[in-house]
């Protein structure tokens, strides 16, 4: 039987075990987490014969360099990114034999902000609350083996590689600019004004550098009409609140499960893979959508 | 009586009247057991808070309009102003060290409420609260309400660190931190208990609904008690 250790000599700007997230523990609290670019990650895994939600690392804008012991498979898939096979251009979106000794090196993710490294076997990773994923706040207290920086072993039993899936052409989530992510009106919508919707809906929003798992701030603003006596309520993914100083978050998969800000729109369920790869700096749009039943 | 709306294209809100009150938080969490004891195919889960419910569900399963109708027709059979809506919970008895090692708030309470030391610590242990919502944090559970006279204001900007255990006031509610994280509450004590198990099994020692009594000890005590919950 094969198996293999990745050996982390960097582990980069901010690299996690991801799978699809744990759910079941919102009423205490706890976001479902998981990768936050699911068709990506899914791809990813696919490419090497596994279920699409298994573990695997994701990788945010600066990537991790590692050594090979023992022979395995990988793939790094997503937006165009610096990689290199013990110094030589690697390709992306496809599986790679890695031997003892090889090293990758991951450098900068050049559009989007996160790609995707599968690898083949089992990794021995733990799980809490039946998830392996790095759980933001909490993660360095309940999933510490989630957080890849240097000196972290990864292991993998069983690596030889599965039957790759065929039908993985053209899954990598698109990534066009500006992006235009489709939103439909949240429950404070009316706490706005008319005017002021129609302009936030039509302008530019810049993705500041402070963003993270838990959410997207963006450079815009819309200043409530009516403030509202705002009692703390649920959030979700794609969820857009509004701060009271009117500064928009745009909620990802490691938000918190509640909340005490305006809700005024959340982004369907489709475009939440592309707000995964809105980078810091970038504009983009959002577009209001009317609900169809 | 209730409205639902949307949260989304996966998730639903059912809007109580906005108001944090006991009986109509405890209608939110008769409701969701209510839901989740039918079974229904397609959701995926709930987020009881103060005066809401939501819930998350799966499009391809049930639509937002036959969930939000299965919804308001459970809610107008079952949440009938005169019954009762009790769901079990139970009673936790949380230790509390009030020192003033850990109340590191103490003055600015003493300040917003004009109350002393004493008669904070007399009023916060002197009524039974219910969990209304866990949220914020993993684990952080709001709990009401407070004696009015108790009631103050939540910091104007967070602290970085809020230690594991501390104890704290805003509004109405009280509540307790799970881990060491950021937070904006008047902290007025500190709990040995650890509300939040990282490790498996039973993970968290509160639910919503049940019921919470605040007992002091004394800094000794909080040291032994922490020694033997480590």
């Amino acid at each position: 039987m094969t198996s293999g250790t990745l050996r982390f000599i960097n582990g980069g700007m901010f690299t996690v075990i991801q799978d699809s997230g744990r759910e079941g523990y919102r009423q205490f609290g706890i976001p479902s987490g998981g990768f936050l670019d699911r068709k990506t990650a899914g791809f990813a895994n696919r490419l090497l014969g596994k279920p699409t939600g298994s573990a695997l690392i994701e990788i945010t804008l600066l990537g991790p360099e590692f050594i090979v012991s023992g022979s395995l498979y990988i793939a790094l898939c997503g937006p165009p990114c610096e990689v290199y096979l013990n110094g030589v251009e690697a390709e992306m979106n496809k599986p790679l034999a890695l031997h003892d000794g090889d090293i990758i090196k991951i450098g900068r993710v050049k559009s989007g902000c996160r790609v995707y490294l599968a690898f083949s076997g089992e990794p021995e990773i733990p799980e809490w609350l039946g998830s392996s994923s790095a759980a933001s706040i909490i993660s360095s207290l309940a999933t510490p083996w989630a957080i890849i920086k240097k000196g972290y072993e990864l292991n993998l039993r069983n690596t030889d590689l599965k039957k790759s899936d065929n039908e993985t052409s053209n899954a990598l989530t698109e990534i066009t600019f500006p992006a235009i992510i489709r939103a439909i009106p949240g429950p404070e919508f009316d706490c706005f004004l008319k005017k002021d919707i129609r302009k936030f809906f039509k302008m530019e929003h810049e993705v500041l550098k402070d963003s993270n798992r838990m959410g997207v701030r963006l450079k815009s603003s819309i200043v409530p009409n009516n403030k509202k006596n705002m009692i703390s309520s649920g959030v979700v993914p794609g969820t857009i609140q509004i701060t009271e100083n009117g500064l928009p978050i745009l909620l990802l998969a490691d938000a918190q499960t509640t909340g005490g800000y305006l809700r005024i729109a959340n982004v369907i369920e489709e475009d939440l893979d592309r707000c995964a790869q809105l980078r810091p700096g970038e504009q983009f749009l959002i577009k209001l959508n009317e609900f169809e039943d | 009586m209730l409205k639902v709306k949307h949260l989304g294209s996966t998730a639903l809100l059912v809007e109580f009247r906005q108001n944090i009150d006991l009986k109509i938080n405890k209608k939110v969490y008769y409701l969701d057991h209510l839901i989740q004891s039918k079974n229904l195919e397609g959701i995926i889960y709930t987020i009881p808070a103060f005066c809401s419910l939501t819930v998350g569900y799966d499009p391809g399963k049930i639509s937002y309009f036959v969930l939000s109708e299965f919804i308001k027709a459970l809610a107008k059979e079952n949440l009938d102003e005169d019954k009762n809506f009790n769901i079990d919970g139970n009673t936790h008895i949380i230790p509390v060290c009030y020192d003033e090692r850990f109340a590191t708030d103490i003055e600015v309470v003493m300040k917003q409420t004009g109350l002393g030391s004493k008669e904070i610590i007399e009023l916060h242990i002197s009524k039974e609260y219910t969990v209304l919502m866990t949220g914020f944090l993993p684990g952080f559970v709001y709990l009401g309400k407070v004696p009015s006279r108790l009631h103050c204001r939540r910091k104007l900007s967070p602290e970085l660190k809020v230690a594991a255990g501390s104890v704290g006031l805003a509004g109405s509610q009280t509540g307790i931190y799970p881990f060491e994280s950021p937070g904006g509450w008047q902290i007025i004590g500190r709990t040995p208990v650890k509300t939040l198990e990282l490790s498996e099994g039973n993970n968290f020692l509160f639910k919503g609904g049940d019921k919470v009594k605040f007992k002091p000890i004394s800094f000794e005590s909080f040291e032994q008690m922490k020694i033997a919950n480590r």
